[in-house]
Protein backbone atom coordinates (compact mmCIF):
# COMPACT_ATOMS: atom_id res chain seq x y z
CA UNK A 1 0.00 0.00 0.00
CA UNK A 2 1.29 3.48 -0.87
CA UNK A 3 2.19 5.54 2.16
CA UNK A 4 -0.18 8.47 1.96
CA UNK A 5 0.59 9.89 5.38
CA UNK A 6 3.36 12.27 4.37
CA UNK A 7 1.56 13.62 1.26
CA UNK A 8 -1.56 14.18 3.38
CA UNK A 9 0.38 16.01 6.08
CA UNK A 10 2.23 18.14 3.53
CA UNK A 11 -1.03 18.94 1.75
CA UNK A 12 -2.58 19.98 5.08
CA UNK A 13 0.39 22.22 5.90
CA UNK A 14 0.30 23.81 2.43
CA UNK A 15 -3.46 24.34 2.65
CA UNK A 16 -3.14 26.06 6.02
CA UNK A 17 -0.27 28.25 4.85
CA UNK A 18 -2.00 29.28 1.61
CA UNK A 19 -5.37 29.78 3.33
CA UNK A 20 -3.77 31.77 6.16
CA UNK A 21 -1.89 34.04 3.75
CA UNK A 22 -4.98 34.58 1.58
CA UNK A 23 -7.10 35.35 4.60
CA UNK A 24 -4.50 37.86 5.83
CA UNK A 25 -4.47 39.55 2.43
CA UNK A 26 -8.21 40.25 2.67
CA UNK A 27 -7.79 41.68 6.16
CA UNK A 28 -9.04 38.71 8.20
CA UNK A 29 -7.24 36.96 11.10
CA UNK A 30 -4.99 34.48 9.29
CA UNK A 31 -2.03 34.30 11.67
CA UNK A 32 -3.65 31.41 13.54
CA UNK A 33 -3.70 29.28 10.38
CA UNK A 34 -0.08 30.16 9.57
CA UNK A 35 1.01 29.37 13.15
CA UNK A 36 -0.86 26.05 12.98
CA UNK A 37 0.93 25.25 9.71
CA UNK A 38 4.27 25.94 11.42
CA UNK A 39 3.41 23.75 14.43
CA UNK A 40 2.32 20.91 12.12
CA UNK A 41 5.54 21.27 10.09
CA UNK A 42 7.61 20.93 13.27
CA UNK A 43 5.56 17.89 14.33
CA UNK A 44 5.75 16.19 10.92
CA UNK A 45 9.50 16.68 10.63
CA UNK A 46 10.34 16.24 14.33
CA UNK A 47 8.39 13.04 14.87
CA UNK A 48 9.85 11.49 11.69
CA UNK A 49 13.41 12.34 12.75
CA UNK A 50 12.79 10.90 16.24
CA UNK A 51 11.27 7.74 14.83
CA UNK A 52 14.10 7.32 12.27
CA UNK A 53 16.81 7.73 14.93
CA UNK A 54 15.01 5.28 17.22
CA UNK A 55 14.77 2.61 14.53
CA UNK A 56 18.44 3.17 13.61
CA UNK A 57 19.32 2.60 17.25
CA UNK A 58 17.24 -0.58 17.32
CA UNK A 59 19.01 -1.92 14.18
CA UNK A 60 22.42 -1.30 15.75
CA UNK A 61 24.08 -4.40 17.25
CA UNK A 62 23.88 -4.51 21.04
CA UNK A 63 27.68 -4.26 21.62
CA UNK A 64 27.85 -1.16 19.38
CA UNK A 65 25.08 0.44 21.42
CA UNK A 66 27.07 -0.13 24.63
CA UNK A 67 30.08 1.68 23.12
CA UNK B 1 -6.34 40.29 18.12
CA UNK B 2 -9.81 38.76 17.79
CA UNK B 3 -9.51 36.47 20.81
CA UNK B 4 -12.55 36.57 23.07
CA UNK B 5 -12.08 37.08 26.82
CA UNK B 6 -13.39 33.56 27.64
CA UNK B 7 -10.92 32.04 25.15
CA UNK B 8 -8.15 33.95 26.92
CA UNK B 9 -8.88 31.84 30.00
CA UNK B 10 -8.32 28.72 27.91
CA UNK B 11 -4.95 30.10 26.88
CA UNK B 12 -4.14 30.88 30.52
CA UNK B 13 -4.84 27.28 31.60
CA UNK B 14 -2.81 25.92 28.68
CA UNK B 15 0.19 28.18 29.33
CA UNK B 16 0.15 27.35 33.06
CA UNK B 17 0.21 23.64 32.19
CA UNK B 18 3.03 24.13 29.66
CA UNK B 19 5.03 25.95 32.33
CA UNK B 20 4.43 22.94 34.59
CA UNK B 21 2.48 25.12 37.01
CA UNK B 22 -1.00 23.68 36.50
CA UNK B 23 -3.92 25.48 38.14
CA UNK B 24 -5.44 22.84 40.37
CA UNK B 25 -9.22 22.74 40.39
CA UNK B 26 -11.25 20.74 42.92
CA UNK B 27 -12.00 17.17 41.78
CA UNK B 28 -15.37 16.95 40.06
CA UNK B 29 -15.52 20.65 39.19
CA UNK B 30 -15.02 19.91 35.48
CA UNK B 31 -18.07 17.61 35.51
CA UNK B 32 -20.11 20.18 37.47
CA UNK B 33 -19.24 22.95 35.05
CA UNK B 34 -20.14 20.72 32.09
CA UNK B 35 -23.55 20.01 33.64
CA UNK B 36 -24.06 23.74 34.26
CA UNK B 37 -23.24 24.62 30.63
CA UNK B 38 -25.51 21.93 29.21
CA UNK B 39 -28.47 23.01 31.37
CA UNK B 40 -27.88 26.73 30.79
CA UNK B 41 -27.72 26.34 27.00
CA UNK B 42 -30.68 23.94 26.92
CA UNK B 43 -32.83 26.12 29.14
CA UNK B 44 -32.17 29.26 27.15
CA UNK B 45 -32.90 27.41 23.91
CA UNK B 46 -36.10 25.95 25.37
CA UNK B 47 -37.46 29.36 26.39
CA UNK B 48 -36.73 30.64 22.87
CA UNK B 49 -38.31 27.54 21.33
CA UNK B 50 -41.55 28.33 23.18
CA UNK B 51 -41.48 31.89 21.85
CA UNK B 52 -40.24 31.42 18.28
CA UNK B 53 -40.83 27.75 17.52
CA UNK B 54 -42.69 27.03 14.28
CA UNK B 55 -43.26 24.27 11.76
CA UNK B 56 -40.18 25.29 9.74
CA UNK B 57 -38.05 23.93 12.56
CA UNK B 58 -39.05 20.41 11.53
CA UNK B 59 -37.52 20.54 8.06
CA UNK B 60 -34.62 22.59 9.35
CA UNK B 61 -33.91 19.86 11.93
CA UNK B 62 -34.08 17.26 9.16
CA UNK B 63 -31.43 19.12 7.15
CA UNK B 64 -29.29 19.40 10.28
CA UNK B 65 -29.59 15.63 10.81
CA UNK B 66 -28.45 14.99 7.21
CA UNK B 67 -25.55 17.39 7.79
CA UNK B 68 -24.60 15.52 10.98
CA UNK B 69 -24.66 12.20 9.14
CA UNK B 70 -22.55 13.52 6.26
CA UNK B 71 -19.54 14.59 8.35
CA UNK B 72 -18.50 11.11 9.57
CA UNK B 73 -18.92 9.79 6.03
CA UNK B 74 -16.27 12.30 4.91
CA UNK B 75 -13.97 11.72 7.89
CA UNK B 76 -14.04 7.91 7.69
CA UNK B 77 -12.27 7.42 4.30
CA UNK B 78 -9.58 9.95 5.25
CA UNK B 79 -8.82 8.03 8.43
CA UNK B 80 -9.12 4.58 6.87
CA UNK B 81 -7.55 5.01 3.41
CA UNK B 82 -5.01 7.75 4.08
CA UNK B 83 -4.32 7.27 7.77
CA UNK B 84 -4.36 3.48 7.54
CA UNK B 85 -6.25 3.22 10.84
CA UNK B 86 -8.35 0.16 11.64
CA UNK B 87 -12.01 0.13 10.66
CA UNK B 88 -13.18 0.44 14.26
CA UNK B 89 -10.81 3.30 15.13
CA UNK B 90 -11.67 5.15 11.92
CA UNK B 91 -15.40 4.79 12.60
CA UNK B 92 -15.03 5.90 16.21
CA UNK B 93 -13.01 9.02 15.33
CA UNK B 94 -15.39 9.78 12.43
CA UNK B 95 -18.32 9.70 14.88
CA UNK B 96 -16.51 12.19 17.15
CA UNK B 97 -16.07 14.56 14.20
CA UNK B 98 -19.68 14.25 13.08
CA UNK B 99 -20.95 15.16 16.51
CA UNK B 100 -20.53 18.53 18.21
CA UNK B 101 -18.75 20.09 21.16
CA UNK B 102 -20.96 21.96 23.58
CA UNK B 103 -17.99 23.97 24.91
CA UNK B 104 -17.02 25.14 21.40
CA UNK B 105 -20.65 26.11 20.85
CA UNK B 106 -20.66 28.02 24.16
CA UNK B 107 -17.53 29.94 23.12
CA UNK B 108 -19.16 30.85 19.78
CA UNK B 109 -22.28 32.03 21.67
CA UNK B 110 -20.08 34.19 23.92
CA UNK B 111 -18.37 35.74 20.89
CA UNK B 112 -21.72 36.51 19.20
CA UNK B 113 -23.15 38.08 22.33
CA UNK B 114 -20.00 40.12 22.94
CA UNK B 115 -20.24 41.49 19.39
CA UNK B 116 -23.99 41.92 19.61
CA UNK B 117 -24.66 39.67 16.60
CA UNK B 118 -28.19 38.24 16.40
CA UNK B 119 -28.64 34.45 16.13
CA UNK B 120 -31.67 32.18 16.16
CA UNK B 121 -32.26 31.74 19.92
CA UNK B 122 -33.59 28.18 19.49
CA UNK B 123 -30.19 27.03 18.17
CA UNK B 124 -29.60 24.62 21.10
CA UNK B 125 -32.26 22.43 19.45
CA UNK B 126 -29.89 21.92 16.51
CA UNK B 127 -27.05 21.15 18.92
CA UNK B 128 -29.11 18.39 20.56
CA UNK B 129 -30.16 17.08 17.14
CA UNK B 130 -26.54 17.04 15.91
CA UNK B 131 -25.34 14.88 18.81
CA UNK B 132 -27.12 11.74 17.60
CA UNK B 133 -26.77 10.96 13.84
CA UNK B 134 -22.96 10.86 13.89
CA UNK B 135 -22.96 8.14 16.56
CA UNK B 136 -25.38 6.03 14.52
CA UNK B 137 -23.32 6.49 11.33
CA UNK B 138 -20.12 5.72 13.25
CA UNK B 139 -21.61 2.42 14.41
CA UNK B 140 -22.73 1.56 10.88
CA UNK B 141 -19.23 2.29 9.57
CA UNK B 142 -17.68 0.09 12.25
CA UNK B 143 -19.99 -2.81 11.44
CA UNK B 144 -18.23 -5.93 10.25
CA UNK B 145 -18.77 -9.66 10.54
CA UNK B 146 -16.72 -9.83 13.71
CA UNK B 147 -18.13 -6.68 15.25
CA UNK B 148 -21.30 -7.15 17.25
CA UNK B 149 -23.11 -4.56 19.28
CA UNK B 150 -25.07 -4.80 22.46
CA UNK B 151 -28.02 -3.08 20.80
CA UNK B 152 -29.98 -2.17 23.93
CA UNK B 153 -26.98 -0.77 25.76
CA UNK B 154 -25.78 1.06 22.65
CA UNK B 155 -29.16 2.69 21.99
CA UNK B 156 -29.30 3.68 25.64
CA UNK B 157 -25.92 5.40 25.32
CA UNK B 158 -26.83 7.09 22.03
CA UNK B 159 -30.09 8.64 23.21
CA UNK B 160 -29.63 8.82 26.96
CA UNK B 161 -26.01 9.82 27.42
CA UNK B 162 -25.45 12.70 29.83
CA UNK B 163 -24.88 15.30 27.13
CA UNK B 164 -28.01 14.54 25.11
CA UNK B 165 -30.14 13.95 28.19
CA UNK B 166 -29.25 17.20 29.95
CA UNK B 167 -29.39 19.32 26.81
CA UNK B 168 -32.65 17.86 25.46
CA UNK B 169 -34.17 17.66 28.96
CA UNK B 170 -33.39 21.32 29.76
CA UNK B 171 -34.65 22.32 26.32
CA UNK B 172 -37.98 20.64 27.08
CA UNK B 173 -38.13 22.10 30.59
CA UNK B 174 -37.42 25.61 29.24
CA UNK B 175 -40.00 25.17 26.48
CA UNK B 176 -42.63 23.90 28.90
CA UNK B 177 -41.93 26.40 31.68
CA UNK B 178 -41.65 29.47 29.43
CA UNK B 179 -41.64 32.61 31.56
CA UNK B 180 -41.29 30.57 34.76
CA UNK B 181 -37.74 29.72 33.66
CA UNK B 182 -36.79 33.34 34.31
CA UNK B 183 -36.62 32.43 38.00
CA UNK B 184 -33.55 30.32 37.22
CA UNK B 185 -31.88 32.88 35.01
CA UNK B 186 -29.94 34.72 37.71
CA UNK B 187 -28.06 31.42 38.09
CA UNK B 188 -28.09 29.86 34.62
CA UNK B 189 -28.12 33.13 32.66
CA UNK B 190 -26.10 35.79 34.47
CA UNK B 191 -23.37 33.43 35.63
CA UNK B 192 -22.97 31.75 32.23
CA UNK B 193 -19.85 33.59 31.06
CA UNK B 194 -18.11 33.35 34.41
CA UNK B 195 -18.70 29.61 34.51
CA UNK B 196 -17.60 29.29 30.88
CA UNK B 197 -14.34 31.10 31.71
CA UNK B 198 -13.72 28.68 34.61
CA UNK B 199 -14.55 25.71 32.39
CA UNK B 200 -12.15 26.89 29.69
CA UNK B 201 -9.41 27.46 32.25
CA UNK B 202 -9.71 23.80 33.20
CA UNK B 203 -10.02 22.74 29.53
CA UNK B 204 -6.76 24.53 28.78
CA UNK B 205 -5.07 22.47 31.45
CA UNK B 206 -6.70 19.16 30.42
CA UNK B 207 -6.02 19.49 26.71
CA UNK B 208 -2.39 20.57 27.18
CA UNK B 209 -1.74 17.74 29.63
CA UNK B 210 -2.51 15.30 26.79
CA UNK B 211 -0.03 16.84 24.33
CA UNK B 212 2.50 14.05 24.95
CA UNK B 213 0.04 11.55 23.50
CA UNK B 214 0.38 13.23 20.11
CA UNK B 215 3.97 11.94 19.95
CA UNK B 216 2.62 8.45 20.42
CA UNK B 217 -0.18 8.72 17.86
CA UNK B 218 1.87 10.54 15.23
CA UNK B 219 1.53 13.68 13.20
CA UNK B 220 -1.19 12.30 10.90
CA UNK B 221 -3.80 12.53 13.63
CA UNK B 222 -2.79 16.15 14.37
CA UNK B 223 -3.10 17.04 10.66
CA UNK B 224 -6.47 15.30 10.46
CA UNK B 225 -7.68 17.11 13.59
CA UNK B 226 -6.91 20.45 11.93
CA UNK B 227 -8.10 19.74 8.39
CA UNK B 228 -11.39 18.09 9.40
CA UNK B 229 -12.69 21.18 11.27
CA UNK B 230 -12.00 23.24 8.16
CA UNK B 231 -13.99 20.79 6.01
CA UNK B 232 -16.76 20.76 8.63
CA UNK B 233 -16.78 24.55 8.77
CA UNK B 234 -17.23 24.84 4.99
CA UNK B 235 -20.07 22.29 5.08
CA UNK B 236 -21.60 24.01 8.12
CA UNK B 237 -21.58 27.28 6.22
CA UNK B 238 -23.23 25.57 3.23
CA UNK B 239 -25.83 23.98 5.54
CA UNK B 240 -26.62 27.41 7.05
CA UNK B 241 -27.16 28.81 3.53
CA UNK B 242 -29.60 25.99 2.76
CA UNK B 243 -31.42 26.66 6.06
CA UNK B 244 -31.58 30.38 5.27
CA UNK B 245 -30.64 31.42 8.79
CA UNK B 246 -29.21 34.71 10.09
CA UNK B 247 -25.55 35.76 10.08
CA UNK B 248 -25.17 34.75 13.73
CA UNK B 249 -26.85 31.43 12.99
CA UNK B 250 -24.44 30.90 10.09
CA UNK B 251 -21.48 31.49 12.44
CA UNK B 252 -22.94 29.00 14.93
CA UNK B 253 -23.61 26.34 12.27
CA UNK B 254 -20.10 26.80 10.84
CA UNK B 255 -18.65 26.39 14.34
CA UNK B 256 -20.78 23.31 15.02
CA UNK B 257 -19.62 21.76 11.75
CA UNK B 258 -16.02 22.41 12.74
CA UNK B 259 -16.33 21.07 16.28
CA UNK B 260 -15.80 17.52 17.49
CA UNK B 261 -17.37 15.86 20.48
CA UNK B 262 -15.41 14.82 23.55
CA UNK B 263 -18.25 14.28 26.02
CA UNK B 264 -21.25 12.53 24.46
CA UNK B 265 -19.58 10.43 21.76
CA UNK B 266 -16.73 8.99 23.86
CA UNK B 267 -19.30 7.74 26.37
CA UNK B 268 -21.37 6.11 23.60
CA UNK B 269 -18.34 4.66 21.80
CA UNK B 270 -16.90 3.18 24.99
CA UNK B 271 -20.03 1.05 25.23
CA UNK B 272 -20.69 0.37 21.55
CA UNK B 273 -17.11 -0.06 20.33
CA UNK B 274 -15.02 -1.19 23.29
CA UNK B 275 -12.22 -2.27 20.93
CA UNK B 276 -11.78 1.26 19.58
CA UNK B 277 -8.85 3.27 20.85
CA UNK B 278 -10.64 5.95 22.88
CA UNK B 279 -7.40 7.79 23.64
CA UNK B 280 -6.83 8.40 19.94
CA UNK B 281 -10.26 10.01 19.39
CA UNK B 282 -10.16 12.12 22.54
CA UNK B 283 -6.61 13.29 21.87
CA UNK B 284 -7.62 14.41 18.38
CA UNK B 285 -10.81 16.16 19.42
CA UNK B 286 -9.72 17.59 22.77
CA UNK B 287 -6.01 18.28 22.31
CA UNK B 288 -6.03 19.55 18.74
CA UNK B 289 -9.50 20.36 17.39
CA UNK B 290 -10.91 22.10 20.47
CA UNK B 291 -7.96 24.51 20.94
CA UNK B 292 -7.80 25.06 17.17
CA UNK B 293 -11.46 26.06 17.06
CA UNK B 294 -11.33 28.24 20.17
CA UNK B 295 -8.10 30.08 19.33
CA UNK B 296 -8.04 30.07 15.52
CA UNK B 297 -11.33 28.83 14.07
CA UNK B 298 -14.02 30.86 15.84
CA UNK B 299 -12.29 34.26 15.38
CA UNK B 300 -11.73 33.38 11.72
CA UNK B 301 -15.26 32.05 11.03
CA UNK B 302 -16.79 35.05 12.80
CA UNK B 303 -14.73 37.70 11.01
CA UNK B 304 -15.03 35.92 7.66
CA UNK B 305 -18.78 35.47 7.82
CA UNK B 306 -19.38 39.00 9.13
CA UNK B 307 -17.29 40.38 6.26
CA UNK B 308 -18.87 38.09 3.64
CA UNK B 309 -22.52 38.42 4.68
CA UNK B 310 -22.70 42.06 5.72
Amino acid sequence: MTDLLLPFELATISLLAVLGSSVLLVGLPGWGLISTALILTCMTVGLRITSASQSALERMPLNAQRV
Amino acid sequence: MDLDIVAAFFLMGAIAQLLKAPIKMPAGLYQSLTIFLLIAIGLKGGIALGQYGNIDLLWQSLIVIIFGALLPLIAFPILRKIGGLSQVDSASIAAHYGSVSIATFAVALAVLEARDIYYEPYFPLFVAVLEIPAIAIGLLLARSKSQTFQLKKTLHEIFLNQGVLLLAGSLLVGWWAGEQSQKLMPFFGDLFYGVLALFLLEMGRVSTSRLNLLKEYGSFIASFAVVMPLIGAVLGFACAQVLGISMGGTILMTTLGASASYIAVPAAMAVALPNANQGLSITASLTVTFPFNVLVGIPLYTSGIVKYLS
